[in-house]
Protein backbone atom coordinates (compact mmCIF):
# COMPACT_ATOMS: atom_id res chain seq x y z
CA UNK A 1 0.00 0.00 0.00
CA UNK A 2 1.41 3.11 -1.14
CA UNK A 3 1.08 5.28 2.52
CA UNK A 4 3.00 8.37 0.44
CA UNK A 5 -0.22 9.14 -0.45
CA UNK A 6 -1.76 11.75 1.64
CA UNK A 7 -5.33 11.14 0.25
CA UNK A 8 -5.12 7.40 0.83
CA UNK A 9 -3.42 8.33 4.38
CA UNK A 10 -6.38 10.86 5.21
CA UNK A 11 -9.35 8.05 4.51
CA UNK A 12 -7.47 5.46 6.55
CA UNK A 13 -7.14 7.80 9.35
CA UNK A 14 -10.93 8.73 8.74
CA UNK A 15 -11.84 4.87 9.00
CA UNK A 16 -9.86 4.29 11.65
CA UNK A 17 -11.02 6.95 14.38
CA UNK A 18 -14.88 5.99 12.58
CA UNK A 19 -13.56 2.19 13.89
CA UNK A 20 -14.75 0.57 10.48
CA UNK A 21 -10.44 0.37 9.79
CA UNK A 22 -10.40 -3.14 11.16
CA UNK A 23 -8.13 -6.41 11.65
CA UNK A 24 -4.63 -6.25 10.43
CA UNK A 25 -5.68 -3.30 8.43
CA UNK A 26 -6.13 -1.26 11.91
CA UNK A 27 -2.75 -2.75 13.02
CA UNK A 28 -0.97 -2.22 9.96
CA UNK A 29 -2.29 1.73 10.16
CA UNK A 30 -1.57 2.08 14.15
CA UNK A 31 2.14 0.91 13.20
CA UNK A 32 2.28 4.01 10.47
CA UNK A 33 1.22 5.92 13.09
CA UNK A 34 4.59 5.22 15.34
CA UNK A 35 6.61 6.21 12.21
CA UNK A 36 4.54 9.27 10.07
CA UNK A 37 3.80 12.49 11.30
CA UNK A 38 1.44 12.86 8.41
CA UNK A 39 -0.49 10.03 9.50
CA UNK A 40 -0.82 10.79 13.00
CA UNK A 41 -1.87 14.22 11.84
CA UNK A 42 -4.50 13.01 10.13
CA UNK A 43 -5.75 10.70 12.74
CA UNK A 44 -5.87 13.65 15.27
CA UNK A 45 -7.48 15.91 12.54
CA UNK A 46 -10.40 12.95 12.30
CA UNK A 47 -10.80 12.85 15.87
CA UNK A 48 -10.87 16.22 16.62
CA UNK A 49 -14.21 16.52 13.68
CA UNK A 50 -15.34 13.02 14.55
CA UNK A 51 -15.82 13.10 18.24
CA UNK A 52 -17.97 16.30 18.08
CA UNK A 53 -20.71 13.19 17.29
CA UNK A 54 -20.15 12.47 20.64
CA UNK A 55 -21.89 15.62 21.86
CA UNK A 56 -25.23 13.81 20.29
CA UNK A 57 -25.20 11.73 23.69
CA UNK A 58 -26.64 11.77 26.77
CA UNK A 59 -24.42 12.10 29.78
CA UNK A 60 -24.85 8.35 32.16
CA UNK A 61 -22.94 9.25 35.31
CA UNK A 62 -20.91 6.04 36.58
CA UNK A 63 -21.83 4.14 39.51
CA UNK A 64 -18.98 5.53 42.51
CA UNK A 65 -17.22 2.57 42.64
CA UNK A 66 -15.73 2.84 39.21
CA UNK A 67 -13.73 5.65 40.56
CA UNK A 68 -12.86 3.66 43.38
CA UNK A 69 -11.00 0.81 41.56
CA UNK A 70 -9.39 3.54 39.26
CA UNK A 71 -8.01 5.06 42.48
CA UNK A 72 -7.05 1.73 43.59
CA UNK A 73 -5.32 1.01 40.26
CA UNK A 74 -3.46 4.39 39.39
CA UNK A 75 -1.85 4.30 42.93
CA UNK A 76 -2.32 1.13 44.85
CA UNK A 77 0.86 2.39 47.00
CA UNK A 78 -0.03 6.30 48.01
CA UNK A 79 0.11 6.73 51.79
CA UNK A 80 -1.33 10.16 52.45
CA UNK A 81 1.36 12.10 54.49
CA UNK A 82 -0.89 13.16 57.17
CA UNK A 83 -1.77 9.61 57.91
CA UNK A 84 1.10 8.58 60.10
CA UNK A 85 -0.58 11.03 62.07
CA UNK A 86 -3.83 9.82 62.76
CA UNK A 87 -3.67 7.00 65.10
CA UNK A 88 -5.39 4.04 63.75
CA UNK A 89 -7.49 1.64 65.91
CA UNK A 90 -5.92 -1.46 65.15
CA UNK A 91 -2.56 -1.33 67.44
CA UNK A 92 -2.18 -4.92 66.99
CA UNK A 93 -1.55 -4.56 63.00
CA UNK A 94 0.78 -1.70 63.94
CA UNK A 95 2.75 -3.45 66.21
CA UNK A 96 3.17 -6.35 63.54
CA UNK A 97 3.94 -3.95 60.78
CA UNK A 98 6.42 -2.27 62.94
CA UNK A 99 8.03 -5.74 64.02
CA UNK A 100 7.84 -6.53 59.76
CA UNK A 101 9.60 -3.21 59.39
CA UNK A 102 12.48 -4.27 62.13
CA UNK A 103 12.78 -7.65 60.45
CA UNK A 104 13.15 -6.41 57.05
CA UNK A 105 16.06 -3.86 58.27
CA UNK A 106 17.75 -6.23 59.91
CA UNK A 107 17.48 -8.23 56.88
CA UNK A 108 18.63 -5.80 54.63
CA UNK A 109 21.34 -4.64 56.86
CA UNK A 110 22.56 -8.29 56.32
CA UNK A 111 22.23 -7.97 52.53
CA UNK A 112 23.00 -4.52 51.91
CA UNK A 113 26.33 -4.11 54.39
CA UNK A 114 26.31 -0.76 53.96
CA UNK A 115 29.27 1.39 54.56
CA UNK A 116 31.26 2.20 57.57
CA UNK A 117 28.80 0.72 59.79
CA UNK A 118 31.33 -0.49 61.74
CA UNK A 119 32.16 3.20 62.52
CA UNK A 120 29.37 4.81 63.75
CA UNK A 121 27.95 4.74 67.08
CA UNK A 122 24.42 4.82 66.72
CA UNK A 123 23.89 3.99 63.50
CA UNK A 124 20.75 5.66 61.46
CA UNK A 125 19.10 3.77 59.09
CA UNK A 126 15.37 3.87 56.96
CA UNK A 127 14.00 1.50 54.42
CA UNK A 128 10.95 2.32 52.18
CA UNK A 129 9.09 -0.73 51.21
CA UNK A 130 6.02 -0.89 48.98
CA UNK A 131 2.73 -2.14 49.86
CA UNK A 132 3.50 -5.76 49.02
CA UNK A 133 6.36 -5.20 52.06
CA UNK A 134 8.81 -5.05 49.06
CA UNK A 135 11.64 -2.87 49.87
CA UNK A 136 12.67 -0.18 47.43
CA UNK A 137 15.81 1.94 49.17
CA UNK A 138 17.54 1.64 51.42
CA UNK A 139 18.98 4.44 53.67
CA UNK A 140 22.19 4.48 55.97
CA UNK A 141 22.93 7.99 57.42
CA UNK A 142 26.50 8.52 57.88
CA UNK A 143 28.53 11.55 59.14
CA UNK A 144 28.07 14.00 56.26
CA UNK A 145 26.00 12.42 54.03
CA UNK A 146 23.07 9.75 53.50
CA UNK A 147 24.23 6.69 51.08
CA UNK A 148 21.08 5.53 49.79
CA UNK A 149 20.63 2.41 47.47
CA UNK A 150 18.11 1.00 45.66
CA UNK A 151 16.93 -2.39 45.66
CA UNK A 152 17.08 -4.58 42.57
CA UNK A 153 13.33 -4.98 42.52
CA UNK A 154 12.25 -1.06 42.22
CA UNK A 155 11.19 -0.89 38.69
CA UNK A 156 11.78 2.88 38.34
CA UNK A 157 9.86 5.28 35.90
CA UNK A 158 11.79 6.71 33.01
CA UNK A 159 9.31 10.09 33.06
CA UNK A 160 9.56 10.64 36.44
CA UNK A 161 12.18 11.29 39.50
CA UNK A 162 11.76 9.71 42.78
CA UNK A 163 12.60 12.57 45.83
CA UNK A 164 13.17 12.05 49.04
CA UNK A 165 12.09 14.49 52.20
CA UNK A 166 12.67 14.63 55.76
CA UNK A 167 9.26 15.94 57.71
CA UNK A 168 10.65 17.75 60.97
CA UNK A 169 8.57 17.45 64.01
CA UNK A 170 6.42 20.73 64.83
CA UNK A 171 7.10 21.51 61.12
CA UNK A 172 4.57 21.61 58.37
CA UNK A 173 6.73 21.35 55.05
CA UNK A 174 8.85 18.77 54.60
CA UNK A 175 12.39 19.25 53.49
CA UNK A 176 13.94 18.01 50.55
CA UNK A 177 16.78 15.70 50.68
CA UNK A 178 17.35 15.20 47.10
CA UNK A 179 16.44 12.84 44.55
CA UNK A 180 17.01 9.39 45.01
CA UNK A 181 19.04 6.84 42.69
CA UNK A 182 16.72 4.33 40.35
CA UNK A 183 19.79 2.31 40.70
CA UNK A 184 22.53 1.37 42.40
CA UNK A 185 23.92 3.54 45.50
CA UNK A 186 23.94 7.18 45.58
CA UNK A 187 25.27 9.78 48.45
CA UNK A 188 23.26 12.75 49.17
CA UNK A 189 24.25 15.46 51.01
CA UNK A 190 23.21 15.29 54.38
CA UNK A 191 21.18 18.61 55.20
CA UNK A 192 22.41 20.26 58.36
CA UNK A 193 18.85 20.76 59.74
CA UNK A 194 19.18 16.66 59.46
CA UNK A 195 18.81 15.02 62.95
CA UNK A 196 17.34 12.10 63.97
CA UNK A 197 16.08 13.66 67.50
CA UNK A 198 13.64 15.96 65.05
CA UNK A 199 12.69 13.74 62.58
CA UNK A 200 9.22 12.13 62.77
CA UNK A 201 9.17 10.67 59.00
CA UNK A 202 11.05 10.56 55.83
CA UNK A 203 9.10 10.44 53.00
CA UNK A 204 9.28 9.84 48.88
CA UNK A 205 7.26 11.60 46.42
CA UNK A 206 7.20 11.25 42.52
CA UNK A 207 7.89 14.16 40.65
CA UNK A 208 8.66 15.36 37.31
CA UNK A 209 11.97 14.89 35.97
CA UNK A 210 14.64 16.92 37.80
CA UNK A 211 12.80 17.49 41.05
CA UNK A 212 9.56 19.33 42.53
CA UNK A 213 8.87 21.76 40.61
CA UNK A 214 7.48 24.05 43.54
CA UNK A 215 9.62 22.73 46.77
CA UNK A 216 6.95 21.03 48.43
CA UNK A 217 6.32 17.05 47.48
CA UNK A 218 4.07 16.42 44.55
CA UNK A 219 2.61 13.67 44.98
CA UNK A 220 3.91 11.02 48.20
CA UNK A 221 4.22 7.72 47.82
CA UNK A 222 6.09 6.15 50.70
CA UNK A 223 6.86 6.92 54.00
CA UNK A 224 8.94 5.19 56.69
CA UNK A 225 10.72 5.79 60.07
CA UNK A 226 14.47 6.88 60.93
CA UNK A 227 15.64 4.31 62.99
CA UNK A 228 18.11 4.41 65.08
CA UNK A 229 20.01 1.42 66.18
CA UNK B 1 -16.41 22.57 31.35
CA UNK B 2 -14.49 24.24 28.72
CA UNK B 3 -10.96 22.98 27.01
CA UNK B 4 -8.92 25.49 29.03
CA UNK B 5 -10.03 23.90 32.38
CA UNK B 6 -10.45 20.81 30.98
CA UNK B 7 -6.62 21.64 30.07
CA UNK B 8 -5.73 22.67 33.56
CA UNK B 9 -6.48 19.76 34.82
CA UNK B 10 -4.97 17.74 32.36
CA UNK B 11 -1.64 19.49 32.97
CA UNK B 12 -2.27 19.57 37.09
CA UNK B 13 -2.78 14.94 36.36
CA UNK B 14 -0.04 15.14 34.77
CA UNK B 15 2.50 16.58 37.07
CA UNK B 16 0.49 13.60 39.41
CA UNK B 17 -2.41 16.03 41.26
CA UNK B 18 -4.88 13.36 42.26
CA UNK B 19 -7.16 16.13 43.65
CA UNK B 20 -6.57 17.71 39.70
CA UNK B 21 -7.31 14.21 38.25
CA UNK B 22 -10.26 13.58 40.28
CA UNK B 23 -12.04 17.33 38.90
CA UNK B 24 -10.76 15.50 35.57
CA UNK B 25 -13.10 12.19 36.23
CA UNK B 26 -15.86 13.92 37.94
CA UNK B 27 -16.33 16.29 34.50
CA UNK B 28 -15.94 14.32 31.93
CA UNK B 29 -16.50 10.45 33.38
CA UNK B 30 -20.56 10.65 32.80
CA UNK B 31 -20.39 11.83 28.70
CA UNK B 32 -17.16 8.86 28.52
CA UNK B 33 -19.26 6.54 30.12
CA UNK B 34 -22.03 7.19 28.19
CA UNK B 35 -20.42 6.83 25.06
CA UNK B 36 -19.20 3.53 26.15
CA UNK B 37 -22.26 2.33 27.28
CA UNK B 38 -23.45 3.22 23.38
CA UNK B 39 -20.73 1.70 22.06
CA UNK B 40 -20.72 -1.81 23.60
CA UNK B 41 -24.38 -2.32 24.96
CA UNK B 42 -22.91 -3.67 27.93
CA UNK B 43 -23.00 -1.44 31.36
CA UNK B 44 -20.28 -3.83 33.12
CA UNK B 45 -17.95 -3.58 30.29
CA UNK B 46 -18.21 -0.25 29.69
CA UNK B 47 -17.43 0.43 33.21
CA UNK B 48 -13.84 -1.35 32.38
CA UNK B 49 -13.44 0.51 29.75
CA UNK B 50 -13.98 3.81 31.65
CA UNK B 51 -11.65 2.58 34.26
CA UNK B 52 -8.86 1.40 31.76
CA UNK B 53 -9.07 4.91 30.03
CA UNK B 54 -8.71 6.42 33.44
CA UNK B 55 -5.87 4.44 34.08
CA UNK B 56 -4.56 5.30 31.13
CA UNK B 57 -4.96 8.91 31.12
CA UNK B 58 -3.17 9.48 34.39
CA UNK B 59 -0.16 7.66 32.82
CA UNK B 60 -0.54 9.45 30.14
CA UNK B 61 -1.71 12.74 30.77
CA UNK B 62 1.74 14.13 30.24
CA UNK B 63 1.95 12.86 26.78
CA UNK B 64 -0.93 14.89 26.10
CA UNK B 65 -0.04 18.25 23.26
CA UNK B 66 -2.63 20.38 21.83
CA UNK B 67 -2.14 19.78 18.54
CA UNK B 68 -3.61 16.37 18.91
CA UNK B 69 -6.89 18.27 19.64
CA UNK B 70 -9.06 19.80 22.27
CA UNK B 71 -8.39 17.70 25.76
CA UNK B 72 -12.39 15.93 25.63
CA UNK B 73 -11.88 14.84 21.90
CA UNK B 74 -8.79 13.07 22.82
CA UNK B 75 -10.37 11.30 26.39
CA UNK B 76 -13.36 10.43 23.83
CA UNK B 77 -10.96 8.74 21.09
CA UNK B 78 -9.12 6.60 24.39
CA UNK B 79 -12.52 5.30 25.77
CA UNK B 80 -13.48 4.48 22.00
CA UNK B 81 -10.33 2.93 20.91
CA UNK B 82 -10.67 0.42 24.07
CA UNK B 83 -14.01 0.15 22.83
CA UNK B 84 -13.21 -0.59 19.20
CA UNK B 85 -10.26 -3.11 21.01
CA UNK B 86 -12.85 -5.17 22.70
CA UNK B 87 -15.75 -5.14 19.96
CA UNK B 88 -12.80 -6.63 17.61
CA UNK B 89 -12.09 -9.58 19.95
CA UNK B 90 -15.61 -10.26 20.80
CA UNK B 91 -15.69 -9.85 24.45
CA UNK B 92 -18.59 -8.13 24.77
CA UNK B 93 -21.80 -9.36 25.23
CA UNK B 94 -25.01 -7.20 24.65
CA UNK B 95 -27.19 -7.07 27.76
CA UNK B 96 -30.81 -8.14 26.10
CA UNK B 97 -32.09 -5.11 27.90
CA UNK B 98 -30.44 -3.01 25.13
CA UNK B 99 -30.67 -5.07 22.67
CA UNK B 100 -34.57 -4.84 22.06
CA UNK B 101 -36.56 -2.56 20.72
CA UNK B 102 -34.61 0.41 21.17
CA UNK B 103 -31.77 -1.38 19.74
CA UNK B 104 -33.50 -1.81 17.03
CA UNK B 105 -34.39 2.02 16.34
CA UNK B 106 -31.41 2.60 16.87
CA UNK B 107 -30.18 0.51 14.16
CA UNK B 108 -32.40 1.32 11.50
CA UNK B 109 -32.49 4.61 11.82
CA UNK B 110 -29.90 6.25 14.01
CA UNK B 111 -31.77 9.45 15.82
CA UNK B 112 -29.04 12.31 16.84
CA UNK B 113 -29.60 15.06 17.84
CA UNK B 114 -26.41 17.56 18.32
CA UNK B 115 -25.77 19.42 21.16
CA UNK B 116 -22.87 21.42 19.74
CA UNK B 117 -22.61 23.39 16.65
CA UNK B 118 -19.71 22.79 15.22
CA UNK B 119 -18.84 22.64 11.88
CA UNK B 120 -18.54 18.89 11.26
CA UNK B 121 -22.09 19.02 12.42
CA UNK B 122 -23.49 21.26 9.10
CA UNK B 123 -21.59 18.78 7.56
CA UNK B 124 -22.94 15.69 8.76
CA UNK B 125 -26.12 17.42 8.01
CA UNK B 126 -25.08 17.57 4.09
CA UNK B 127 -24.13 14.15 3.49
CA UNK B 128 -26.95 11.69 1.76
CA UNK B 129 -29.12 9.79 4.11
CA UNK B 130 -27.70 6.44 3.96
CA UNK B 131 -23.82 7.93 4.56
CA UNK B 132 -25.29 9.64 7.37
CA UNK B 133 -26.46 6.46 8.69
CA UNK B 134 -23.47 4.11 8.16
CA UNK B 135 -21.02 7.18 9.35
CA UNK B 136 -23.45 7.43 12.82
CA UNK B 137 -23.84 3.12 12.85
CA UNK B 138 -19.85 3.21 12.52
CA UNK B 139 -19.24 6.18 15.19
CA UNK B 140 -21.84 5.39 17.75
CA UNK B 141 -21.80 1.55 17.86
CA UNK B 142 -18.57 0.80 16.36
CA UNK B 143 -20.52 -1.30 13.57
CA UNK B 144 -17.85 -3.42 11.15
CA UNK B 145 -18.21 -3.05 7.46
CA UNK B 146 -20.01 -6.79 7.77
CA UNK B 147 -21.96 -5.76 10.76
CA UNK B 148 -22.73 -2.68 8.58
CA UNK B 149 -24.42 -4.97 5.67
CA UNK B 150 -26.25 -7.00 8.42
CA UNK B 151 -28.23 -4.19 9.82
CA UNK B 152 -28.88 -2.11 6.53
CA UNK B 153 -29.26 -5.14 4.14
CA UNK B 154 -27.47 -3.32 1.60
CA UNK B 155 -24.40 -5.41 -0.09
CA UNK B 156 -20.65 -4.69 1.22
CA UNK B 157 -19.51 -2.69 -1.83
CA UNK B 158 -22.30 -0.17 -1.52
CA UNK B 159 -21.21 0.17 2.39
CA UNK B 160 -17.87 0.43 1.96
CA UNK B 161 -18.38 3.31 -1.21
CA UNK B 162 -21.21 4.98 0.96
CA UNK B 163 -18.62 5.14 4.08
CA UNK B 164 -15.42 6.24 2.20
CA UNK B 165 -17.61 9.14 0.02
CA UNK B 166 -19.68 10.16 2.81
CA UNK B 167 -15.75 10.80 4.66
CA UNK B 168 -14.54 12.14 2.06
CA UNK B 169 -17.24 14.54 1.55
CA UNK B 170 -17.30 15.44 5.01
CA UNK B 171 -13.56 16.30 4.77
CA UNK B 172 -13.94 18.49 1.62
CA UNK B 173 -17.13 20.33 3.58
CA UNK B 174 -14.66 20.60 6.47
CA UNK B 175 -11.74 22.28 4.78
CA UNK B 176 -13.62 24.84 2.99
Amino acid sequence: MNYENQTLIDMLAAEYVLGTLRGPARDRFARLMLTSTRAREATWMWEQHLNNLASSIESIPPDDHVWEKIVSRVDPDVIPIHSKAKKSNSSILQAWSLIATAACIVLALIIWQPHESAKSQAQQIALFKNQEQTPLWFIDVQQNNLSVKASAALIPRTDKDYELWMIIKGQEAPISLGLLPKSGRLELPKDARFNADDISLLAVSLEPLGGSPNGSPTEVLYTTELVVL
Amino acid sequence: MDNDQLLALLSATAKGDKRAFADLYQSTSAKLFAISVKMLGNRAQAEEVLQDAFVKIWHNASDYQVSKGAVMSWMISIVRYRCLDLLRHKKVRKEQSLTDEQEQEDLTSIQVSYEDDSKLVDCIEQLDPQQRQVIHLAYYKGLTHHELVDHISSPLGTVKSWIRRGLQQLQRCLTL
